[in-house]
């Protein structure tokens, strides 16, 4: 859409630029071309028609901005000197205060007695341009302004608004929560010392069910402790007792064999061996290594 | 696998070629003369254990063993075959297995009997009496002594032990005595 009004403008803005250069290369081609204003040379008056105390102007450079443009002579005309009056005698003799004074008045009168000149409309061949070329070059440069610069500055203008309005927006929202909030803090403030009591006892309250927490949890604690204690106690009594009855039977039982070791006799061995032969009397024995006969017959 | 089953199926092989060649007595008690050898000496264990030992030498060995003791071909073959084999650890067992299975063969039960002091013959004849009288089979008693067994008398038949021996009358004392029984 851009790379489109950019299209058609640009055509426009080249046609216009033409259409000027075109009015201004009328009005420089009917132009006479003017001598070099810096080269013309300057018609002195004779030294008997100045006065001794006006001093001699430079030549005027141009138009002065916001002045009426000077009277244009002819071709051919006398330029009459610029500051110096015709038929006025000019005094002999160096000039006195009373004499500037003088001059400078009559300068004055001189500017007010002068006629503005007429303005120059259509004329080409005049040293000024016609002012219809003015008027037409100043509507290109706004048609070429307007056409130029209306998109850009309208979306310019359209993005300044919508980020004012934006701003406007947040800082409406900023105030409405910075009003929220005073009367949240205004409400805490005015609550303060009730919240305190309440928080006081509140903290007083866990505080003491802590306490009891703590309390009760250290006389279990302290009763499991007891208890793990007096086991413990029960059962290293137990193995003590078990380990010193386990040494009396070991050392019993060992005493014992050494005994008998010392005093078995002979006849002891007979006698045992008899009673042993005794005792297998009444018992039978499986045969023995059926797997081992079974194997052998095989 | 087990020495003690690849023992037996040597010495079932044994057996039977004992009962072939009628020698299975013979052979019973020259292998029964080697496993002793073996269980004695610990030189002959080291020689025929010995990886450093070369196996011809391990051979002359045993060959020489089984001349010193007179075996037959038999069992110079099977001793020799234990070198083949590197069986040579399991002698005992089979000494063992193949007594077991001749004693089986024949309906002859062995009978270990071990005393704290030597009796007297009398007492053995009638304790083998006693023996076959509960086995019903005729049984072979095997003397051993035991001095740490104080006094009393131990026998052992196959898998059952029959302990009349003080020592373990004490020991059954201590057992009952201790706190953990």
């Amino acid at each position: 859409m851009r790379d489109k009004l950019t299209g058609k403008r640009r055509p426009v803005l080249s046609l216009m630029v033409l259409v000027s250069l075109g009015a201004w290369s009328a009005w420089a081609v009917a132009q006479d071309p003017p001598p070099h204003r810096l080269f013309r040379p300057a018609v002195q008056p004779p030294p008997s028609a100045l006065g001794a105390g006006v001093q001699p102007q430079p030549l005027p450079q141009g138009p002065r901005p916001g002045a009426p443009p000077p009277p244009v002579p002819r071709p051919g005309a006398p330029v009459p000197p610029v500051g110096l009056r015709p038929g006025r005698p000019a005094s002999p003799g160096p000039p006195t205060p009373g004499m500037k004074r003088e001059a400078r008045h009559e300068q004055a009168e001189d500017a007010e007695s002068e006629h503005p000149a007429p303005l120059n409309w259509t004329d080409f061949g005049n040293t000024t341009p016609p002012f219809i070329a003015m008027l037409v070059n100043f509507g290109i440069l706004a048609a070429g302004y307007y056409l130029l610069g209306k998109k850009p500055v309208a979306a310019a203008l359209q993005n300044r608004r919508d980020i004012i309005a934006k701003d406007i927006e947040e800082a409406h929202k900023m105030l409405g929560e910075a009003q929220a909030r005073a009367v949240r803090y205004q409400g805490k403030l005015e609550r303060l010392a009730e919240d305190t009591l309440s928080a006081r006892s509140a903290l007083a309250q866990a505080g003491e069910a802590e306490r009891d927490r703590i309390v009760s949890e250290a006389e279990a604690k302290a009763e499991r402790m007891r208890k793990d204690a007096g086991f413990q106690v029960d059962q290293e009594l137990k193995q003590i007792r078990q380990d010193l009855w386990r040494e009396t039977v070991e050392a019993a039982v060992g005493e014992a064999e050494e005994l008998l070791v010392k005093r078995v006799t002979p006849a002891d061995q007979e006698r045992m061996a008899e009673d042993y032969l005794a005792e297998l009397g009444g018992t039978r024995i499986a045969p023995a290594g059926g797997a081992l006969a079974q194997e052998a017959a095989s | 696998m087990s020495v003690s089953i690849v023992a037996r199926r040597y010495a079932q092989a044994l057996l039977e070629l004992g009962v072939e060649s009628a020698t299975l007595d013979r052979l019973v008690e020259e292998l029964s003369t080697v496993a002793q050898a073996w269980e004695s000496s610990v030189e002959l264990r080291n020689a025929l254990e010995n990886p450093l030992v070369s196996h011809a030498m391990k051979k002359a060995v045993m060959t020489e063993l089984s001349d010193q003791i007179g075996a037959t071909a038999t069992t110079r073959h099977a001793l020799l075959l234990l070198v083949d084999r590197r069986r040579t650890p399991m002698l005992p067992y089979l000494a063992r297995f193949l007594r077991e299975l001749a004693d089986a063969r024949k309906g002859i039960v062995r009978a270990e009997v071990t005393t704290a002091a030597p009796l007297s013959d009398g007492y053995y004849e009638r304790l083998r009496a006693q023996l076959e009288k509960m086995t019903g089979k005729k049984v072979v008693v095997d003397r051993k002594t035991d001095p740490h067994l104080i006094a009393g008398v131990v026998t052992r038949i196959g898998d059952r032990v029959l302990d009349g021996s003080l020592r373990t009358r004490l020991q059954s004392i201590k057992d009952s005595l201790m706190p953990d029984a």
